[in-house]
């Protein structure tokens, strides 16, 4: 119990979001420790993820939308596993876009 | 003692009309381009004045000259400016400047080219005559003790960030709360990083015209996006948002709200615009910094509270401007550009009431004349948005 807890932090805003926010980066097979406003849950990591950048916290299939703190980020352009990097890579802006409207 | 109850203060310029400043500045306006190479020679010829351009023509299309002379009159009145002095090529502009003089109660001095026979030499030593009077008339003035609640803070986020959204801004929300709470003013902008996000911060306005304000301010300019075939990838968040980890502009637009608070909207200022009561208004403004911390400058603020991720060095001239971080690396390795380090929020056990209680300390230091970094390197510059090509 006195161990420092060496576990990757990631911060998630809303129960239902699908993503998270990591304080540090992991890499494939680390675990990660999510915060949800003090109720904590564990994934493992699929991929690297940068610092700061976003880990997928379910399956995320193609054309669903991504969910930070309860608002719509864009939608899959391809199906994302948990655990994985979600980024410009893998998601699409529904604003603004060009030729849409 | 309770910080709840003990009203915070600061020693500031008190002025006739409206709030004190922070900062007693000269300001040296220039409103032609023919001036503006003289302006930049009588601005270095000055201590602490600081020098405001407008280049372009009288005959600005579009939303049309009066809107920019109204954001220059607005720079003016500003409570950090104690004396303006008014450069132009034409002396028919005098009447306007004339008129800030009576209703704000500061020196004011207008010097045109026509006054000086054209002569452009004449007319810079003239204007150096000038300032340097204006300058020495409101050193004399002494700071007394002000209210922090007559403070108007204007909120800014620049090369954010996930640690922008998920702490630095989280902090200025909680700060801004605080200072409407005990009767201040508080100004947020920025409208393109509502977007994703315009439904929470329309329902929090007071009454529902405001409500339909602000969804219809980031509806034209998502309109404008798209009409000018400008992709936000890459642009708002650009590169280096994207970089450290932000995606799409509503993923970023969910950080940047942050910095708003909960408290509810009072209005939706056009840019520049000066808040008629107290309280937290939002102000439909670009996102980029120059252009939006000129705008907050024009509706009062006195100080600005600008957040950074990945570092920002920009600051206003007129507002002293506290750059804030909670990336733990940026706050290291850009240390002296950065003047509060919040980036225990993410790394140790500080809490966001403690961190607010320190930042609202350097708020009052920095209020008083401790200077920012930006003060003490420079960085600070003020820009006039155009509005349309010129006849």
């Amino acid at each position: 119990m006195n161990q420092p807890d060496t576990r990757i932090k990631a911060l998630k805003g809303m129960h239902a979001d699908n993503v998270a926010v990591i304080l540090n980066a992991a890499k494939a097979g680390e675990l990660i420790l999510i915060d949800c406003n003090g109720n904590t849950e564990t994934l493992i990591c699929a991929g690297g993820v940068p610092s700061f950048h976003k880990v997928a916290t379910a399956n995320i299939s193609q054309g669903d939308a991504v969910i930070r703190r309860g608002i719509p980020i864009g939608l899959a352009t391809q199906a994302i596993q948990k655990g994985e990097l979600v980024h410009v890579h893998n998601i699409r802006s529904q604003r603004a876009q060009i030729g849409t409207s | 003692m309770n910080t709840a109850t003990r009203e915070r203060t600061f020693l500031g310029y008190k002025r006739q009309q409206g709030q004190p400043g922070i900062r007693n500045t000269l300001l040296i306006l220039n409103v032609s381009g023919l001036t503006q190479p003289a302006a930049r020679k009588i601005q270095a010829a000055l201590s602490g004045a600081v020098m405001v351009s407008m280049p372009h023509g009288n005959a600005i299309t579009g939303d049309n000259d009066t809107q920019v002379d109204a954001i220059l009159l607005n720079l003016a009145a500003n409570p950090n400016v104690g004396a303006v002095l008014v450069l132009s090529s034409d002396e028919r502009r005098a009447p306007l400047f004339q008129e800030l003089l009576s209703d704000y109660g500061k020196p004011c001095k207008y010097l045109s080219l026509g006054d000086c026979d054209r002569d452009i030499i004449t007319f810079t030593q003239c204007a150096i005559r000038m300032a340097a009077r204006l300058s020495i008339e409101i050193s004399r003035q002494p700071r007394e003790i002000c209210a922090l609640s007559e403070l108007t803070l204007g909120l800014q986020c620049g090369m954010s960030d996930p640690s922008s959204g998920i702490a630095a801004n989280p902090l200025l929300g909680i700060l801004s709360d605080a200072h409407v709470d005990t009767g201040g003013t508080v100004i947020f902008s920025e409208t393109a990083e509502w977007l994703g996000s315009e439904k929470a911060v329309a329902d929090r306005a007071i009454s529902k015209p405001v409500s339909d304000a602000i969804m219809n301010s980031v509806t034209r300019r998502e309109r404008l996006a798209v009409a000018a075939k400008i992709d936000l990838l890459g642009n708002n968040p650009n590169q280096a948002n994207i970089d450290s980890g932000l995606s799409t502009i509503e993923d970023k637009a969910i950080g940047s709200i942050a910095k708003s608070g909960s408290q509810p909207i009072t209005s939706l200022l056009k840019f520049a615009e000066r808040p008629a009561t107290a309280g937290l208004h939002a102000m439909d403004g670009p996102s980029f910094s120059p252009e939006s911390l000129t705008g907050l400058v024009a509706t009062g603020a006195q100080i600005m509270l600008f957040t950074t991720g990945c570092g920002n060095s920009y600051v206003s001239a007129l507002c002293p401007t506290i750059k804030i971080t909670a990336n733990p690396t940026v706050a290291s390795t850009l240390g002296d550009q950065i003047d509060f380090d919040c980036s225990g929020l993410l790394t140790s056990d500080l809490t966001l009431d403690a961190a607010r209680t320190r930042l609202q300390d350097e708020i009052s230091a920095i209020a008083s004349g401790a200077l920012t970094l930006g003060e003490v390197l420079l960085e600070g510059d003020e820009v006039i948005c155009r509005f349309g090509e010129s006849l």
